[in-house]
């Protein structure tokens, strides 16, 4: 009996070393995907996505609504009375916005995870994936038209111009795709480092806006796909890019992963006012209204500033790490961070830091 | 960030991170930064060799089985005595220990580095770069290129022949682990044929756990157990350590180990005959010999 105990415990022992070493690498997290119509927010996190209700912050529902197996982070897509979303386990759903049972269609082409939300144009549906490919999908039936490998996993939304694709790449580089056949429109334009966030396109200016881990931000025309102009302010070394930027009274602002913020100007780049490094942070900035914008850092504090630069308040979400950027509706300010209390937080527009609603999903 | 990750992972994903600008391979990076890390614990490994070495040359001095046989009914006074002949011959049992649990961390932060360097998601990507030195210029080279040969080292590895996935690292993982511990196995540890029967089942359990997690984890998890169990042979082996023998395997070999098992079980169920001369056999140079010598009395039982 003695060896029987003695062969057990040095398994456990061994054991216990291995997964201790194991359990240490990074796991698969992701940040949750946001977005709303007028009406309602829809919110992937984990394992669901679920419908919200603006007006109270009540659950309408959750799909799926039983154990099936699903991961999913990447917002989801409005497409008239439906919504396209992918999961991490390989599959792109369409379903009914008011009841997500009734499914149009579902794809299982992909064989890697979809962690961004997809672009829908003409009647094709967009969707990167991290299995090396972007696919595109007959947004009625779901079939697939073309697909287009590149050598890194695609994570971030694409952007459709026309009858043009602009996707970013982590193989340093903005892709120019046709949008029927997925074959290369131009050449891709070649940048400093992994193109994380997702390019932003003003059609006032013409020009086309991202930034990437390789210290830069650059404007990009839209018709020659040849850089515009490249960001070379008083921020002597930018840090990572991972969002996008916003468009506010005729000021492009971005901010780079260490929380350095720059106002310029959309045409030639040339700098109206910085902030440094107000926390980290990988979310975005969203604009509130036409004079002030928000920023949530990664500690889970918020600032409301002006449009310049003036701030007008700041507080703090407890426990909370922030990764999605805040989604602005006509009445709500909308965060939804991890680790906290609540997965959901609603701030009126007028906020004083106190949210009108929070939202958990019940067991 | 914690002490672990500032002492340990830190440093190690940036040297793994260097290394891979360097030779512009992920999977070339991980196998020159795990025999760099071998390398740099030799010094840990020898150290280990020559207190296995002198407990086996312990096992065998006339004076050690002496009192074995003498006390070997006084667990108490046997161990006082056992630690008079350790003070007097310079050794603690420990030592062979004291280098493995030194080795833990680093293979841990090895492992941990090799796993952080293969960031996929979003934040993934965001801590990789957070930790990467400022001064290093690496973080150009993120996200890490996963290709490797035919695999990606951010996923589960198959080859597929004729559409059939075939995880070629997990067999080779279980291949080279069942050789290492085979090998390198101590010749006096099957001296007690309970000991012996123990070890022949880690021997085959831990090669297949290592197998297990090489099929379920990442590519480039499991290329780093099969170098690292390649190098450790080899290290071993250039110390003479590796009993080569021991992988020929012979019908009598086949024979003795059955025995060992039957006595085992014999054992197990009470037999204290068999006990005893189990006991009496502990201090017997190996399995083999152990089985060989009980055959004859469990046959005149």
């Amino acid at each position: 009996m003695k060896t029987k105990y003695l062969k057990i415990l040095l398994l456990a022992i061994i054991s216990l070393f291995l997964l201790v070493g194991c359990a240490g690498g990074p796991l698969a997290q992701s940040t949750p995907g946001l977005n709303a119509n007028d009406t309602h927010v829809f919110l992937s996190a984990v394992n669901k996505v679920y419908k919200i209700d603006l007006e109270n912050g009540m659950e309408v529902w959750r799909y799926p609504a039983d154990n099936t197996r699903m991961v999913t982070y990447a917002p989801v897509m409005f497409q008239d009375e439906e919504f396209i979303f992918g999961d991490m386990f390989n599959k792109l759903h369409k379903l009914n916005i008011d009841n997500p049972l009734q499914k149009s269609w579902e794809s299982t082409d992909a064989k890697g995870w979809y962690q961004a939300k997809v672009a829908e144009s003409d009647g094709i549906v967009i969707a990167p994936n991290t299995d090396r490919n972007i696919y595109a999908f007959n947004s009625n039936d779901g079939s697939l038209l073309w697909k287009h490998e590149d050598n890194f996993a695609f994570i971030s939304e694409p952007l459709i111009i026309g009858q043009t694709v602009i996707i970013s790449s982590q193989n340093h580089k903005i892709l120019f795709l046709d949008l029927k056949t997925g074959n290369e429109k131009d050449q891709p334009l070649d940048m400093q480092g992994a193109v994380m966030a997702a390019p932003y396109y003003i059609e006032e200016t013409g020009y086309i806006y991202v930034g990437s881990l390789g210290n830069e931000f650059i404007a990009i025309d839209a018709k020659s796909h040849k850089i515009a102009w490249r960001y070379d302010g008083s921020i002597e070394k930018l840090s990572g890019i991972w969002a996008k930027p916003i468009y506010l009274q005729g000021q492009l602002i971005f901010n780079d992963d260490k929380g350095n913020i720059a106002s310029v100007d959309p045409y030639s780049g040339k700098e109206n006012w910085v902030m440094l490094e107000q926390g980290k942070m990988l979310a975005g900035l969203a604009a509130v209204n036409d004079n002030s914008f928000i920023v949530a850092a990664e500690d889970g504090s918020i600032k409301l500033f002006d449009i310049d630069r003036k701030p007008l308040l700041q507080f703090n979400i407890e426990k909370a790490t922030i990764y999605t950027t805040p989604l602005v509706t006509e009445k709500l300010i909308l965060i939804a961070p991890v680790g906290a209390e609540y997965t959901l937080y609603a701030y009126p527009i007028e906020t004083t830091g106190m949210p009108q609603w929070t939202f958990k999903p019940t067991k | 960030m914690n002490i672990w990750e500032l002492i340990i992972v830190q440093p190690m994903t940036n040297i793994l991170l260097v290394i891979t600008m360097l030779v512009k391979n992920f999977g070339v990076a991980i196998i020159l930064f795990t025999l760099l890390i071998k390398l740099l614990t030799i010094p840990l490994t020898a150290k280990q060799v020559k207190s296995r070495r002198e407990m086996a040359d312990l096992q065998n001095d006339p004076q050690y089985k002496k009192i074995m046989e003498k006390y070997k009914d006084d667990r108490e006074k046997l161990a006082l005595e056992q630690q008079r002949i350790y003070k007097e011959k310079g050794i603690s049992p420990f030592s062979s220990c004291l280098p493995l649990i030194l080795q833990m961390p680093i293979i841990f932060g090895l492992y941990q580095a090799i796993m952080r360097a293969m960031a996929s998601t979003p934040v993934e990507l965001l801590k990789l770069e957070r930790i990467i030195y400022p001064f290093l210029d690496v973080n150009k080279i993120i996200p890490i290129q996963n290709r490797f040969l035919w695999m990606d080292l951010g996923q589960p590895e198959r080859l597929y022949v004729f559409g059939i996935g075939i995880p070629v690292l997990a067999i080779l993982v279980v291949l080279t682990s069942w050789l290492q511990t085979k090998a390198m196995e101590t010749p006096d540890a099957g001296g007690d044929a309970s000991v012996a029967a123990t070890t022949n089942s880690m021997n085959l359990m831990m090669p297949l756990f290592m197998g297990y997690l090489a099929y379920q984890y990442s590519a480039g998890l499991a290329l780093y157990f099969v170098i690292s169990n390649l190098s450790t042979m080899l290290i071993y082996a250039l110390m003479g350590e590796m009993n080569w023998k021991k992988l020929i395997p012979s019908k009598k070999d086949e024979v003795v180990s059955k025995k060992v098992i039957e006595t085992t079980l014999i054992s197990e169920d009470n037999d204290e005959e068999v006990q005893e001369k189990q006991i009496k056999s502990s201090a017997r140079p190996s399995a083999r010999s152990a089985a060989k010598k009980m055959r004859p009395k469990k046959m005149k039982k």
